[in-house]
């Protein structure tokens, strides 16, 4: 199964997108880094590190992000990456909530990242 | 410069971003989220916690332990952005000493490397305002033989020129872009964050500090 990572600045955005994809795509593979290592705002290089390495999946990894600070760390970490695993991550420019319930339903159907990536290729925002 | 003036110069930059937590903060405020000197201080008094504590054989040691710091716990976009830049730059500073032509090189690989990460160019009211000139004036001093010391006294006016420029753009990255014409008469909080850096490092080579 494709998994799928929600980066926020906020942990309560993430929080509240993970609440609404629990009630229509519950099992997935999600995983959420939201804020900081205190629970307040901002990114936090090892909750994003640690939410992309227990995502990593051979089927595939979609990432959304809300801001550009969330995009950088992620960003960050996939550099460190070697290019195997690196290749299984897509980061996808859709917006964060409506790209996040897209994805979800699409990969409780059983999509694969190609279908998943086509999806939110059609939600592509300037971000 | 060595490995020693390379740990003491760092050094003097985290006790400028401290000292400088609330202006900068404050240039965040007007175009931001009020976090750039918070979230910079948090990440150099980690660097200088990392500095005592380790040890180092190289000048491009000492910029990757503060690249590696910066990027786990700045906690904001200037983490992976000066994470980057000193970074990239560790990695052309291996030998024991650094000389003008050196750190042009390493700065030059910097920037590429914050180019890539912020997805920006220069013009767009970022720190690549400060340091796309920096690496101008800096170039052009080593070309015309001028010492490191005059290079960086030359490199600091024009960080500070690059500062005043980014008053009179509009910021088209980062946070400030959702402000658009709004974000004018500003200075970029990173371009401060930059600019301070340099007049550190002009100060300690001109043996000021």
């Amino acid at each position: 199964m494709v998994s799928l990572i929600l980066i926020s600045h906020s942990p309560k955005i993430v929080e509240g997108i993970k609440d609404m994809l629990d009630e229509m795509a519950k099992g997935i593979p999600l995983f959420v880094a939201g804020g900081n290592n205190a629970g307040g705002l901002g990114s936090d290089y090892e909750l994003i590190k640690d939410a992309m390495h227990k995502a990593h999946s051979p089927d595939g990894v979609i990432i959304l992000f809300d801001l550009g600070s969330s995009f950088m760390t992620a960003d960050t970490v996939l550099d460190e990456m070697d290019d195997a695993m690196k290749s299984n991550f897509v980061v996808s420019r859709a917006p964060l909530v409506e790209g996040a319930i897209a994805a979800a339903i699409e990969i409780s159907f059983g999509a694969n990242l190609e279908d998943v990536q086509a999806t939110l290729k059609e939600m592509e925002m300037m971000k | 410069m060595n490995v020693n003036d390379t740990i003491a110069l760092m050094k003097l930059i985290a006790q400028d971003i401290e000292a400088n937590k609330e202006y900068l903060t404050q240039l965040d405020t007007a175009i931001g989220d009020a976090d750039h000197g918070i979230n910079l201080s948090r990440g150099f008094a980690a660097v200088l916690k990392k500095l005592d504590e380790a040890s180092f054989s190289a000048p491009g040691d000492v910029l990757k332990a503060t690249a590696m710091t910066l990027i786990s716990t700045v906690g904001g976009a200037s983490g992976p952005l000066y994470g980057t830049l000193f970074l990239k730059m560790s990695g052309e500073l291996k030998a024991d000493e650094i000389t003008l032509p050196d750190f042009c090189g390493a700065l030059e690989a910097g920037i590429q490397g914050v180019m890539a990460r912020g997805r920006s160019a220069k013009g767009e009211k970022t720190m690549l305002d400060v340091l796309i000139p920096v690496l101008d004036s800096l170039k052009e001093s080593a070309q015309a033989g001028l010492s490191a010391k005059d290079a960086f006294d030359k490199a600091a006016l024009a960080a500070q020129e690059g500062c005043e420029y980014t008053k009179t753009i509009i910021a088209t990255k980062g946070r400030a872009s959702y402000l658009g014409e709004r974000s004018l008469g500003h200075i970029d909080p990173g371009c401060m964050s930059s600019c301070l850096m340099i007049k550190a490092a002009a100060e300690f080579l001109g043996g000021r500090r």
